[in-house]
């Protein structure tokens, strides 16, 4: 069994993949690249998609992992993250083209990437009116990204979007 | 800045985990994966967004042999086998259950700064841990998704 999955995991990745169990900001490189590739895989005409009335749409699982990677950096103490002013105030609303979408994206994600050599791992911080600590914040930013990549990868099958 | 944790917390009951590390945000994936499950009807355990996809039950049990394999790999191997075809709730839900308890076992007792390799690469048992971690939670992602395709509400959202 062990075997047969460690074949599929490296099947479906490795060659591509050589961040998986590096540490966080390999992690955080695999997951931004992969959010990048699938939007840029899925028609423009898509994005609008949702699998039913209240569930999100294609653009709005998108623009969570946009937020996430803004209002959580910004919370890690290391200062406000680059970019956070111009986003628009309500951006599920405002951000909802495959262009933009994308854009958001790749900003969100470099703000990430600015601040996170300033981060101090355990410096205290308050989140969610909860004391925790800058590395804690850091790890949710990733698993926020995995957890919306999964569900973005979900939505590509039910497209029909080649996903890698 | 409001709006923005609002929308993260929509998650609302299942929060408490949250960014409180490693332990608090796995226990946050075990509790909505198992929550999910029990939400998922039996028949449609078997639906899979389109041909050579994973169904409903071979993503759950995915996770299940993702956190065999990542314990192995983190030095903590399992003489679990699993079976080859699986169908069951029930089924599912144990294997799902023995697996998460048996990373909260090794977990605890794990020496996060050795080193280990993975894939052929040199990393920390901490490494694998997280790779655990990330893991998990991208296919709770994809079970949320397959939930919301097939009309199962996710029971943390209808609170």
């Amino acid at each position: 069994m062990v075997r047969q999955v460690a074949l599929l995991l490296v099947s479906v990745s490795h060659a591509q993949t050589p961040e998986l169990g590096q540490g966080w900001l390999p992690e955080f490189n695999l997951v931004s690249r992969q959010l990048i590739e699938l939007a840029e895989a899925t028609p423009g005409d898509k994005f609008d998609w949702r699998p039913n009335a209240t569930a999100r749409s294609v653009s709005e699982v998108y623009v969570q992992v946009v937020i996430g990677n803004f209002l959580l950096s910004g919370r890690t103490g290391a200062g406000e993250p680059m970019g956070l002013s111009l986003l628009p105030k309500n951006p599920d609303q405002a951000i909802t083209s495959k262009a933009e979408v994308v854009r958001w994206l790749r900003m969100s994600q470099e703000a990430v990437r600015t601040l996170f050599p300033r981060v101090k791992p355990k410096a205290k911080v308050k989140l969610f009116q909860q004391d925790t600590t800058a590395e804690a914040v850091l790890l949710r930013l990733l698993l926020l990204n995995r957890e919306h990549y999964g569900r973005a990868v979900s939505y590509g099958h039910m497209l029909g979007v080649p996903v890698r | 800045m409001k709006f923005f944790t609002a929308l993260l917390l929509s998650v609302s009951a299942f929060s408490q985990e949250f960014a409180q590390g490693w332990m608090g945000e796995f226990e946050h994936a075990a509790k909505q994966t198992h929550a999910l499950l029990e939400a998922t009807p039996e028949d449609k355990l078997a639906w899979r967004p389109s041909a050579g996809v994973r169904s409903t039950a071979e993503v759950y049990m995915h996770i299940v042999q993702g956190n065999y394999f990542l314990l192995r790999s983190a030095g903590h191997p399992s003489t679990a086998t699993l079976p080859k075809t699986f169908s069951n709730k029930a089924e599912i839900a144990k294997w799902l259950k023995d697996s998460q308890d048996a990373v909260r076992t090794a977990h605890a007792k794990a020496e996060m700064k050795k080193p280990a390799k993975f894939l052929g690469k040199d990393t920390t048992v901490e490494g694998i841990f997280l790779r655990l971690l990330v893991h998990s939670h991208e296919h709770m992602g994809q079970l949320i998704a397959y939930a919301r395709s097939t009309g199962v509400v996710p029971p943390w959202s209808a609170k």
